[in-house]
């Protein structure tokens, strides 16, 4: 198998076949990366496309190619927030919050026991995310959205793979102390916060 | 024996199934024995059961690769050169041109050569305080009255030699007369009861009596004021004759533009005209000007006043004019080149007896390949009887010249007084 590097210069020499290869390979954290700042809006296809044909327009531009995957991701975050800036209003209607607003661990403990619907089970998830820190987020969707290995995840981000375990780890445990009350299991005692 | 806190840290690694085989072994063996790791583990592992099942519905369905392929083709094809990609790829800081750092430092440098010019070229406003002449003549009974604050007393007196400043006032007496050289240089000469005011170089008004002026060329126009007119001239001979009722200007040669309080108009050479208050349409007539300014031409300037006048206040500015003149005769008639036998000089005459320069003329063809040099003595300059000089070519007449160049090169070893040329023609034969 290639990497990104050889397969961005044969892009360059003229072979677009290539060029989707590198897509099969990121279209996932694209894909998520849209969803995490637009998602909710149900742009995210239309961004992580409008993402993908930028980076292939700007691809002579691209400075260390085996540096492929970060600056993809870049170019996907300027992608989403133009089309975020561009569809302002129609947002604006259609959600009284804005889309990434900072909320306090209380608040997202707070909220309904038991069985919830599928719509606020997924407000509830999106709304402990938001109580991540902010640069956990990403790795976070990246991992349960698309169910990237933390390789992937790596390529994408440019983060090492070290930090990548440890940031899920800490995420992970958050969210399990954010989100206890989801799982449907009765009967086993979960693990508490001492300030609980 | 790993310790629950080093195990804890690598729970979510072993949900997600990216531990390592020892790690693995390490952790299973932990949680084999140890119920509160088990128990976190599983509480884990339903959380990130939960989050996969909330985000399952959300997730990619599609590839998106055949999409974004199809409209690879309609995007502009790249044309890039893949070996300077490389290269930037390995030296990414490095592609931009060198000479790029230098852009700001080099815009500078621009800015400053082109400011400085400016700078020193820049017109300087005239000093409308201090000398600004020198009184070349003066008989008889004559009165200066200095201007306010003036504390040099050699800018008060009236008399030969004495220095005029800004703002100074002059007056003759019945049978005095004086003459005052202003920088330019501008030569004033006072008939008897005349008052004068000068305010700087190029302004002077005129209370009462008869003035004689030479104006010596400027960009700035010089300004006279009189009770009934206001006359702006740029460079000319004219004289002005101010009585109670009314003022009388006669234009030797130049332009003036004269206007009183109601209308305004032009004057030309030999004309004069008479301007009196409310006048709508002063009506010039001709006149023999000369015949008019006789009385001027006997009012010659004191040698040694002159002098001081070339020494102290006129070398400022002589140093802007050429000492050098340059006339171009054309020799050819209809395409037809005439043979010169002799180049014929007219000069303006002036008021001077003696300290004139001598001229070494220089004869070039159009190449300005000398020809023949010769001179012209300061003492035809000196001879009033004559306002015109020729020079014979030695020899063969000069034929095929073109453009003939006369040059005039002044010698002042015999003199200042520089003749003013009017007219420089050949002769052919």
């Amino acid at each position: 198998m290639q990497d990104d590097a050889q397969l961005v210069f044969r892009c360059l020499e003229g072979d677009t076949e290539a060029y989707g290869d590198l897509i099969r390979r990121y279209q996932g954290a694209v894909y998520a990366t849209a969803f995490y700042y637009a998602g909710r809006y149900g742009a995210a296809e239309d961004i992580a496309q409008e993402a993908l044909m930028a980076a292939f327009r700007s691809l002579p531009w691209l400075k260390e190619a085996e540096k492929f995957g970060p600056w993809l991701k870049a170019i996907t975050t300027r992608t989403a927030a133009n089309w975020l800036r561009r569809h302002q209003r129609r947002v604006m209607m259609e959600t009284p919050l804005p889309s990434r607003r900072s909320v306090s661990i209380e608040d997202a403990r707070e909220g309904p026991r038991g069985s919830l619907e599928q719509d606020e089970r997924f407000e509830r998830v999106q709304t402990a995310i938001d109580t991540l820190p902010e640069r956990y987020r990403l790795p976070v969707v990246l991992r349960y959205l698309q169910e990237l290995s933390y390789d992937e995840i790596t390529a994408f981000t440019g983060e090492s793979r070290d930090e990548i375990r440890g940031i899920l780890q800490r995420a992970g445990r958050q969210l399990r102390d954010l989100l206890s009350d989801l799982d449907s299991e009765e009967g086993e005692s979960t693990w508490r916060p001492v300030s609980r | 024996m790993a310790t629950c806190k080093q195990i804890g840290s690598m729970l979510q690694a072993r949900i997600d199934g990216e531990l390592g085989p020892a790690e693995g072994v390490i952790v299973d063996q932990h949680l084999a024995e140890c119920a509160a790791c088990a128990s976190q583990l599983r509480s884990q592992q339903r959380t990130a059961a939960a989050l996969f099942e909330i985000f399952g519905p959300y997730r990619l369905q599609k590839d998106l690769s055949g999409g974004v392929m199809e409209h690879l083709p309609e995007m502009k094809p790249l044309r890039i050169d893949v070996e300077g990609v490389n290269w930037r790829a390995k030296t990414p800081s490095a592609h931009r041109a060198w000479w790029v750092a230098f852009v700001p430092a080099v815009a500078a440098l621009i800015l400053l050569c082109l400011a400085l010019p400016i700078y020193f070229f820049w017109p300087k406003a005239p000093e409308s305080v201090g000398v600004i002449g020198v009184i070349t003549s003066s008989a008889g009974a004559v009165k200066c009255t200095p201007s306010y604050g003036n504390a040099d007393p050699a800018a008060a007196t009236a008399s030969t030699k004495g220095l005029v400043a800004c703002g100074n006032r002059y007056e003759t007496g019945p049978g005095s007369r004086m003459m005052l050289s202003l920088r330019g240089p501008t030569h004033l000469k006072l008939e008897e009861n005349t008052r004068v005011h000068v305010f700087d170089d190029r302004g002077l008004s005129v209370d009462t009596g008869r003035v004689h002026l030479d104006v010596a060329k400027d960009v700035r126009p010089f300004t006279v004021n009189t009770p009934f007119s206001t006359i702006t001239v740029l460079g000319t001979v004219f004289e002005i004759l101010v009585d109670s009722q009314k003022t009388t200007i006669t234009l030797k040669s130049g332009k003036i533009r004269y206007e009183n309080d109601v209308s305004q108009s032009e004057l030309l050479p030999e004309e004069q005209v008479i301007v009196t208050s409310g006048d709508i349409h002063p009506m010039p007539h001709k006149v023999d000007a000369a015949g008019v300014m006789q009385w001027a031409d006997a009012i010659v300037p004191d040698q040694n006043a002159y002098n001081l006048f070339t020494k102290e206040i006129q070398p400022k500015s002589a140093a802007e004019l050429p000492g050098e003149e340059v006339f171009a005769i054309v020799t050819t008639r209809q395409n037809v080149a005439r043979p010169i036998a002799a180049v014929f000089f007219s000069w303006q005459p002036d008021g001077f007896s003696s300290g004139h320069c001598s001229y070494e003329v220089r004869i070039c063809n159009e190449a300005m390949v000398e020809l023949f040099k010769t001179r012209i003595d300061a003492s035809v300059f000196a001879d009033k009887s004559r306002n015109t000089y020729q020079v014979d070519v030695p020899g063969e007449p000069i034929r095929n010249a073109g453009v003939l160049h006369v040059k005039l090169v002044p010698d002042f070893s015999s003199g200042d007084v520089m003749a003013s040329f009017t007219k420089v023609w050949a002769l052919g034969i």
